[in-house]
């Protein structure tokens, strides 16, 4: 069983074989987008996944491992940056849910690209995203961390931009880019500078640079050595690079405009796998934010406020996608919420949880984008359960479950809710509250619109969706059903904070009265979601309000950005620049005086140089002492 | 009667020397610029026996050094004839500042 754990690294690496082999045939034009792309991605993702669940299975049984296996890459002095991957319970874990939601989300696009002119390409991206993507959870140190950070924003970039003659697309894409940049800035300068402050502690240890294990060892030398707020920036750096990537607040303007992409890439990129990456790099990094409560404040801050601020913009949101966008940066708000409180296991819980709803949803309103043809705003739809009967049924499971109503969210959501209850902050309580109340509303509301109520007469022809995309979402629904249920802590199989836990377990159980307010305030979101689409109304009101921000990045952020990006340019034209140019003006002057000297006569030449050579002499001869 | 010494060639061969020098330096056919670096050679070779003859004269070292410093010269001579009569042929004369077939004239 342990050779699972030994080979971990195939899991990526038949993904990334899939990608080459993808790509060098399309090429050469070997087999220019046939639907040998698809069966190979397919089957990359399938043995990945069968290598992943036998590992996880071992991790399962063994008590807390931690098992790493390195070579040195790059090695300079006593320093060495490694390479290779690392496992413990919670990498596994997230290599086996990578893998099935990739599993699902190629089998959904076989359907749903099948008729792209570049299907193949489709496939090689995603082949090439699950390599990222599994090797960054591996990573056993921060550098190389970074560099999967950096390769899985590619493939959100390539895929963004997937359909790139669309001009909405394309700029998409550059948005997502550009936003992750600052936090990948934000992640490379934490990394630098914690490398640089915990340089000693690294040489004098037989660890290799930056690697997780013992993390805390090197945050508690950084604290002794250079004083607590040197933890404090270096984590608030780390928060940005978390923040781009998990859509948190002021970074989270890329994720709704993600939703252009096609709709398989937004349920596995910008729902299930990519964006929690941030949330992952919080869980790695935990062992720094903890020794901080200024840190771990500023997380929870973002947390709830992106967690409502979502909420209210998925509220007034008419585009079916980019609701489940809204909710989705809502729903990574409450991860960085529960990681903040201290309730690790519990946020990471809601990850895996959140994970399999969102992709169930994003495939299930996929098949309705794909039976509509195209059309994505909710008022043009309604009635359709009848329609297409399974796929309302799924959509309905994936929003009972994020809601917390039932199902696997249920479980995660407790164990949250019973962290903030015991946290005894009254506030973060009543906002929880607040925010559970709105995230059934809000999810409701687009279930109600789309598949209840009058059927809207523009709907028209409805296409039959493929088995493939069916298959996928009845899948999803069996598993975001029961992986609550079964990592609840029932039928004696362990509990997921058992499972997955930083230093202590948890064993947050909900107590039997805060479930039932939750659950309580929950149907009280999904009554008034049932009477707002009752009365027919439609909420225009505030439509507009998400527009603010990003009227606030286009006006503000950019036009100081200009001013800022002119005073440099200003700098480096003129100050820069005018050094060297006075330096090269220097040399032409000197050389204007020397090129007097040349002339055609050849005895000119002669005497220069005997003149040199006898002045050489007399040089040397003064300083003769020197050579002696 | 006044005994030849070491200093007596030096000063000899440094007057050849200059004298060669001079003449590279301030004539313009190419003839008489060889001659000057004859001039030249030669001045260094009485350097090299009178340095042989007073210093170690039994090793021989610097008087063999001529032999190839005369071997040398007498090559270059024979180059530099062959390019003294290709220029005469070509342009008539063998003033070497007028040569300025490679100036770029624009």
């Amino acid at each position: 069983m342990s050779f699972f754990v030994d080979y971990i690294w195939l899991v990526p690496l038949f993904s990334l074989i899939a990608f080459l082999i993808i790509s060098t045939g399309n090429m050469f034009v070997l087999h220019r987008n046939s639907r040998i792309s698809a069966y190979l991605t397919l089957s990359s993702s399938f043995l990945g996944l069968v290598f992943g669940v036998l590992a996880f299975i071992y991790c399962y049984i063994s008590e807390n491992i931690w098992f790493e296996r390195t070579f040195s890459w790059i090695s300079v002095d006593a320093l060495s940056f490694d390479f290779g991957f690392m496992v413990d319970n919670l990498s596994a874990t997230m290599v086996v849910m990578v893998c099935f939601i990739s599993l699902l989300v190629q089998i959904f696009s076989m359907g749903y690209m099948k008729e792209d002119p570049e299907y193949s390409k489709f496939f090689g991206y995603l082949a090439l995203f699950n390599f990222a993507m599994c090797f960054l959870v591996l990573s056993p140190n921060l550098f190389q961390a970074y560099i999967f950070w950096e390769m899985v924003g590619l493939c959100s970039y390539l895929l963004i931009g997937f359909w790139y003659w669309k001009n909405s697309a394309s700029k998409a894409a550059y948005k997502a880019f550009i936003v992750n940049r600052v936090g990948d800035f934000g992640f490379l300068l934490g990394m630098v500078a914690f490398g640089i402050f915990t340089f000693n502690y690294w040489i004098n240890s037989d660890l290799s640079f930056l690697s997780f294990s013992d993390l805390n060892m090197a945050v508690f030398y950084l604290k002794d050595v250079f004083g607590g707020y040197s933890v404090v920036i270096i984590g608030l750096l780390f928060l940005l690079a978390s923040c781009a990537k998990s859509a948190q607040f002021p970074l989270y303007v890329w994720l709704p405009d993600a939703m252009e992409a096609p709709t398989p890439v937004s349920a596995l990129i910008h729902a299930a796998t990519m964006v929690v990456a941030g949330v992952f790099l919080l869980a790695r990094m935990y062992p720094l934010f903890e020794v901080s409560s200024l840190l771990m404040g500023a997380v929870v801050v973002i947390g709830i406020f992106t967690a409502l601020l979502c909420g209210v913009f998925a509220l007034f949101e008419r585009d079916l996608k980019r609701v489940l966008a809204y909710s989705t940066c809502s729903q990574l708000g409450y991860m960085f919420f529960a990681i903040g409180l201290g309730a690790y296991s519990a946020g990471i819980f809601h990850m895996f949880t959140h994970s399999f709803a969102k992709a169930l949803l994003f495939l299930a309103a996929g098949c309705v984008v794909f039976a509509l043809g195209g059309r994505q705003d909710i008022f043009e739809m309604g009635g359709l359960r009848k329609r297409m009967p399974v796929v309302a049924y799924s959509f309905l499971a994936g929003v009972i479950s994020l809601s917390g109503l039932f199902f696997s969210g249920f479980y995660s959501k407790e164990c949250i809710f019973q962290a903030v209850f015991e946290s005894g902050n009254i506030w973060l309580s009543v906002l929880f509250c607040a925010i559970g109340i709105l995230t059934a509303f809000y999810l409701f509301r687009v279930y109600f619109l789309v598949f209840e109520g009058e059927e809207n007469r523009s709907v028209g022809e409805v296409r039959s969706i493929p088995f493939s995309m069916i298959f996928s979402v009845c899948t999803l629904v069996v598993v975001s059903v029961l992986f609550g249920f079964l990592l609840g802590g029932h039928f004696g199989i362990k509990s997921f904070d058992e499972l997955i836990y930083y230093s202590f377990k948890e064993g947050y159980r909900p107590s039997f009265l805060l479930v039932i307010l939750s659950v309580c305030l929950s149907l009280s979101g999904v009554i008034g979601a049932y009477l707002l689409s009752k009365a027919g109304k439609r909420v225009y009101l505030f439509e507009n309000l998400r527009f603010v921000v990003d009227w606030f990045y286009e006006n503000v952020v950019s036009r100081v950005f200009c001013i800022v990006s002119k005073l440099f340019d200003f700098v480096d034209r003129y100050i820069v620049y005018g050094v060297v140019y006075i330096c090269g003006l220097l040399v032409n002057l000197f050389s204007l005086l020397l090129r007097s000297l040349s002339s055609k006569n050849i005895g000119v030449y002669v005497v220069l140089s005997m003149g040199w050579l006898i002045l050489l002499f007399i040089v040397l001869y003064g300083f003769k002492e020197l050579f002696v | 009667m006044l005994e030849v010494s070491l200093v007596h060639y030096i000063i000899l061969s440094a007057l050849l020397f200059c004298i060669g020098l001079c003449c590279v330096m301030v004539s313009r056919n190419l003839l008489r610029i060889f001659m000057g670096i004859e001039l030249m050679l030669n001045a260094v070779n009485i350097n090299l026996a009178a340095f042989a003859y007073f210093c170690d004269g039994m090793v021989l070292g610097g008087q063999v050094f001529i032999l190839f410093v005369m071997a040398i010269s007498v090559c270059e001579m024979a180059i530099g004839l062959v390019i003294v009569v290709a220029l005469s042929r070509h342009s008539e004369n063998i003033d070497v500042n007028s040569q300025d077939v490679l100036e770029d004239k624009q």
